[in-house]
């Protein structure tokens, strides 16, 4: 489909698209059984999940999350999709949409989410909902663009300066990349949180079967606007409406003005970055918003871990690795079980120490050189050994090299 | 009776702000004077404002407005504009950004927003410094000037911004200095009401990091003096200083005349009504592809 | 003409003094006062030789000076 405007009337066409149909997203995915690759279902997902603003550049492995959206988000009646001049003003934009009220996303890999990371901070600073797509692939520097990694894991979680709380999601197959840019989606308007979604290179490229649903069977959890009388109004003022942490979002050009600064603010959000009261509370309250909530958020897949005795701990694409491994390993008679991390950070941490309570060894599987195997080691508190196994270079972890870490003793 | 001055401050700003944190003599507080003249005489709405700044003494300016504000990161501004305008392009959305802000690391998404034309009316204020950390240099401070991190005369040329955003492309784009208050305030005014991006630069003292004067009322009284007027004759000067040669630049205590004035002012469609277009467009053709 | 000049406003002559600078009738000195926060104070010298040219009013960086035209 090639749209030429110069033939299409003239520029004087205006108004005149009243008149043309709405399309829904149903329209343009029609809602069906396919096969897709990992990056389309990020595209799918963030249609159905309502995004209607996507800001991004060009990059390996994500592009086509960027190619997608210039494809479908123009046919929506309130969708836009910018191509920035850069990672920078990408994730600019998308913050400064999200306060027009728009479900907001940008996609990048590994030096794109690099420059992303002093706007990250801001939009915790602010409390501003997005999404972050960061389709991993190998670092540092330029890397290998075109090979899967999850070397971004830390860097997903303190990447931006000072502290601060984000949530990291990370699926394992096509499928599960539109449900979890979905629930992204969902938790950054529950939370006001930046929400990151890692996937990698090979998910990113991998094709394989994909149901899209129906946009009415989409689960949409909005934020909350705000309600209150014009005269009680302050940005950032918790606990006030609703027994919660997370401030009802306010949006620009309304009553209700909203001064937001990326300094230290009160809840009448003028700044005092002078004031060491005022900032610890402020930061402490952005971790225990997510913190507070860490059973809603928190999700992982668990299996064969009842009588296990090892437990391969693992996520993102050499999880299907592991499964394989723990599958057959557990046919051969070893008492192995599985535990695959969907939400990275905030950390399973009661998870992993209820575990370590009742086994011998956690093998952690990761294609970077211990990111995640350092929480495992800390929350399992001495309980078990904790090993490792670390492959990096773009090549995936083998169900054959895993089974051999088991059988290891 | 209230005074205009009395009304526009109990009507627009944050009164429990003020005065403001600004230095004395500082021009900040004369453009958020000349804004709210320019937004009380063209009667915009305050809810149907965003104002929008990055990192800067000039980016404080949007605290004190009763409106919508963001006060972003350091030379983003015109990114997170761009977001928030084409998103809702009813807004008024008006960026006040200093020249370390839009001309150092900012500069690529300034050019990038006039490519675009997405409209929004951008307000640099030019102290010809970094004025919050101290007075160092920064691209628009003229050669030969001494600053903090310049100790023996700058030697890089100085950029010309107003030039830089008519040869991007800007439909309207002015250049005055805050000692020209009226001309300011109807520049500011055309900008608001032009669809497109309009680019007012406003040269603005700062008596305390930079090194020219030690008061604002020297500052103005140099404004003044030593401004000349735009015209066609002067086509690609790449300073707002006028210099007549390079030995000239490095004379202590000679500043050149600054080129002062209405630069363009074009007419030319802007990114959110071509967006409308191709959207109408290609939602035409979709449906013609399934039928 | 009432010319009021907003004491806690004003950021005093020193590092200032752009009325001093503008008015074309030199109505503004030195006061020789200080305010609250320690800067000196302009003060008008004779109000009604103003000619409403409001240029003090624009130029004040604090939005601390307001002519008023006195009606009837």
């Amino acid at each position: 489909m090639r749209v030429n405007l110069s033939r299409n009337g003239d520029f004087s066409i205006r108004g005149e698209w009243l008149k043309v149909k709405k399309i829904t997203v149903d329209d343009i995915l029609i809602p069906k059984l396919t096969f897709a690759t990992g990056n389309e279902a990020i595209v799918y997902g963030a249609l159905l999940a309502n995004c209607r603003f996507f800001a991004g550049y060009p990059i390996t492995p994500a592009t086509e999350i960027l190619e997608g959206m210039a494809k479908y988000l123009p046919l929506l009646d309130d969708g836009i999709c910018l191509q920035m001049e850069d990672e920078l003003s990408s994730i600019a934009a998308v913050i400064g949409a999200s306060w027009n009220n728009f479900r907001t996303m940008t996609a990048t890999s590994g030096p794109g989410f690099s420059l992303m990371q002093e706007n990250i901070g801001y939009a915790c600073m602010t409390e501003t909902p997005c999404v972050i797509v960061n389709v991993q692939r190998s670092g540092p520097s330029t890397g290998q663009p075109t090979l899967p990694a999850q070397g971004d894991v830390m860097q997903s979680r303190w990447g931006t300066h000072g502290d601060h709380y984000v949530i990291v999601l990370y699926p394992n197959d096509v499928q599960e990349s539109l449900s979890l840019t979905i629930r992204a989606f969902n938790l950054a308007d529950k939370y006001r949180v930046p929400v990151i979604l890692l996937s990698d290179a090979t998910i990113a490229h991998t094709r394989e079967k994909l149901i899209i649903p129906n946009q009415k069977e989409v689960e949409i959890i909005p934020r909350v606007p705000v309600t209150i009388d014009v005269s009680k109004y302050h940005p950032f003022r918790t606990g006030f409406v609703r027994p919660t942490k997370v401030p009802e979002m306010d949006r620009f050009g309304d009553e209700y003005h909203t001064y937001l600064t990326g300094l230290t603010h009160n809840w009448k959000a003028y700044p005092t970055p002078n004031d060491q009261e005022v900032h610890e509370k402020l930061v402490k309250r952005f971790y225990e918003k997510i913190r507070d909530n860490r059973d809603d958020i928190i999700t992982y897949e668990e299996k064969y871990t009842k009588d296990a005795e090892i437990i391969v701990v693992s996520y993102g694409i050499p999880s299907r690795s592991a499964l394989v491994a723990v599958e057959n390993a557990r046919q051969k008679g070893h008492k192995v079980g599985y535990l695959r991390l969907i939400t990275i950070w905030p950390f399973p941490h009661k998870k992993i120490y209820n575990l370590s309570l009742d086994i011998k060894k956690f093998l952690v599987v990761e294609m970077n050189l211990g990111q995640i195997f350092h929480k495992v080691n800390e929350y399992s508190r001495g309980n078990c050994e904790v090993e490792g196994f670390f492959k990096i270079g773009g090549k995936i972890p083998t169900p054959q090299e895993i089974f051999k870490m088991i059988k290891k003793r | 009776m209230t005074s205009t001055i009395e009304y526009l401050r109990n009507n627009y700003l944050r009164n429990d702000l003020l005065p403001s944190i600004f230095c004395p003599g500082c021009g900040n507080g004369q453009i958020i004077n000349y804004v709210l003249h320019a937004i009380d005489e063209l009667k915009i709405p305050k809810n149907n404002i965003v104002l929008v700044s990055g990192i800067g003494c000039s980016s404080r300016i949007p605290a004190y407005f009763d409106t919508d504000g963001i006060h972003t990161t350091h030379g983003r501004a015109i990114a997170f504009a761009t977001g928030i305008k084409t998103t809702n392009p009813k807004l008024d959305v008006i960026v006040f950004t200093g020249d370390g802000d839009l001309a150092a690391i900012g500069l690529n998404h300034f050019l990038q927003a006039i490519r675009r034309n997405i409209d929004i009316t951008v307000i640099c204020i030019n102290n010809e410094n970094f004025g919050m950390t101290g007075g160092q240099a920064s691209p628009t401070t003229p050669m030969g000037s001494f600053t903090a991190t310049t100790p023996y005369q700058s030697i890089e040329h100085s950029f010309n911004l107003a030039f830089l955003a008519k040869t991007a492309g800007a439909p309207y784009v002015a250049r005055w200095t805050t000692a020209h208050s009226r001309e300011a305030i109807n520049s500011i005014k055309k900008g608001l009401k032009k669809k497109g991006f309009s680019f007012i630069e406003m040269l603005s003292p700062c008596p305390v990091s930079g090194k020219r004067f030690k008061s604002s009322h020297e500052y103005i009284n140099y404004y003044l003096n030593n401004s000349i007027k735009y015209s066609d004759k002067f086509r690609d000067e790449t300073s707002s200083h006028l210099f007549s040669s390079l030995e000239e630049c490095f004379i202590t205590d000679h500043e050149g005349k600054i080129i002062i004035g209405e630069i363009v002012d074009i007419d030319k469609p802007d990114f959110h009504v071509l967006y409308k277009k191709l959207k109408e467009a290609a939602k035409n053709e979709f449906w013609k592809s399934r039928q | 003409m009432i010319i009021k000049i907003y004491e806690n406003l004003c950021k005093g002559i020193k590092g200032c003094g752009n009325c001093i600078e503008v008015c074309p009738k030199k109505l503004f000195i030195n006061s020789g006062n200080l305010n609250k926060k320690g800067y000196i104070l302009p003060k008008i010298v004779d109000p009604n030789q103003c000619i409403h040219c409001k240029k003090c009013e624009l130029i004040c960086p604090e939005m601390a000076i307001s002519v008023l035209e006195e009606s009837g």
